[in-house]
């Protein structure tokens, strides 16, 4: 774990660095387009940071500032802080990530249906390389959807009149 | 008594002379007005290769001479193995003051700390002792833009001083400067208070290290190689 002794001496509290967050955006099974706003929340409500997608589907690095502890206004989370991830407004559910001055984070954000996705659900933090998690994802989802669509066809009524 | 025009050419040979010294000893001058008064500054520069030991952990670090190539990824190449990340820090950066690196991150993230320059200070994150080594610029002197309330300052030459000479041209304008040595595991904060001496223990200001200021209106701080 990365930790740094930031406020050894504390007539003035030093800035703190923030923490840096990156990952894939899927927006109902896909990726999320260019402009699309990733924020960062704390616990009691102050927005640490955002991030409006360069490139589909892929954020980051998006800086979470934390609070500077000398001020009254509270600029952003505190070590060991939660913090939550929105896309468009809408809040994710991601594991719990902690703030951590320095540190880095690795969240993928998924919205609307994640049936099939437990694959990069479970962690949402991911730490191989992303595009062949990214590739195994896209297939799992459509293995998924096949698999829904062929089990309707042999559950449901098919064509014909019943009298 | 001379005659004026053999005083007028004892000058101009003297000047020359003069001239020709300095040219022998720093072999490359620029010069540039600062002022409407015509006041002519004289920077010396010279190519020289920079280095600076970091140990594992947490650095507050900065290089004393301007990276020849100034990207981020050609100054930290030689510790590009060890380096877990490097962050800078931009006044000016509205509410994303802090810019980062970290060469493990995948290609598609945005890094946004994109240069290395001598008159700011890094926070590099290392994963094992390691001397940062680049190709670069000394120049004396160098000048180092102090903003209000906070910056992350380089440290541009290769000589210690005593803070009280180091900074006497901006002493007024500074409320603490903080100096973080992780060789000094147990007590790796160093601060100097200009208005409460007793309570500092930041006696010099050491090449390769960088150095947080806390200043009351912005400054220049003037460094002599």
């Amino acid at each position: 774990m990365l930790m740094l002794p930031l406020l050894a001496h504390a007539a003035f509290a030093i800035p703190p660095m923030p923490h840096e967050f990156h990952g894939i955006v899927v927006i109902d099974r896909q990726y999320a387009p260019v402009g699309t706003l990733v924020e960062v929340w704390d616990t009691e409500g102050v927005r640490c940071g955002s991030f409006a997608l360069r490139e589909p589907g892929f954020y980051g690095s998006l800086s979470c500032r934390g609070d500077d502890l000398t001020t009254a206004v509270d600029e952003g989370p505190r070590p060991g802080e939660t913090v939550r991830f929105i896309v468009e407004g809408v809040r994710v559910e991601t594991a719990s990530m902690l703030w951590e001055s320095g540190g880095f984070g690795e969240v993928n954000l998924l919205l609307g249906p994640v049936d099939g996705l437990e694959l990069i659900r479970k962690p949402a933090r991911v730490s191989t390389d992303m595009s062949h998690q990214l590739n195994r994802l896209l297939l799992f989802s459509m293995l998924f959807a096949l698999t829904s669509g062929l089990s309707a066809w042999l559950v449901l009524p098919r064509g014909g009149r019943h009298d | 008594m001379k005659r004026p025009e053999l005083v007028l050419m004892e000058l101009c040979v003297a000047a020359l002379f003069i001239a020709a010294l300095f040219q022998a000893t720093s072999p490359e001058l620029t010069g540039m007005v600062t002022s409407a008064t015509s006041r002519v500054l004289i920077i010396r520069q010279d190519n020289v290769s920079c280095n600076i030991s970091l140990v594992s952990g947490w650095n507050l670090a900065s290089t004393s001479c301007e990276p020849a190539n100034a990207s981020t990824a050609a100054v930290l190449e030689s510790i590009n193995t060890t380096l877990i990340s490097a962050h800078g820090y931009e006044p000016s950066g509205g509410l994303d003051r802090w810019k980062a690196y970290n060469p493990s991150l995948p290609n598609w993230t945005v890094q946004d700390l994109v240069n290395i320059t001598r008159t700011k200070g890094y926070w590099l994150n290392l994963a094992q002792n390691s001397s940062l080594v680049h190709n670069g610029t000394w120049f004396s002197p160098s000048f180092v833009p102090l903003t209000t309330p906070w910056t992350l300052a380089g440290y541009p030459t290769n000589v210690s001083r005593d803070i009280n000479v180091s900074l006497q041209d901006i002493v007024g304008s500074v409320q603490a400067v903080y100096l973080y040595n992780a060789s000094d595991t147990a007590d790796p904060w160093k601060v100097y208070y200009p208005t409460a001496p007793g309570l500092s223990d930041l006696n010099d200001t050491i090449p390769g290290f960088g150095l947080w200021f806390r200043v009351q209106g912005n400054s220049s701080w003037m460094v002599i190689w």
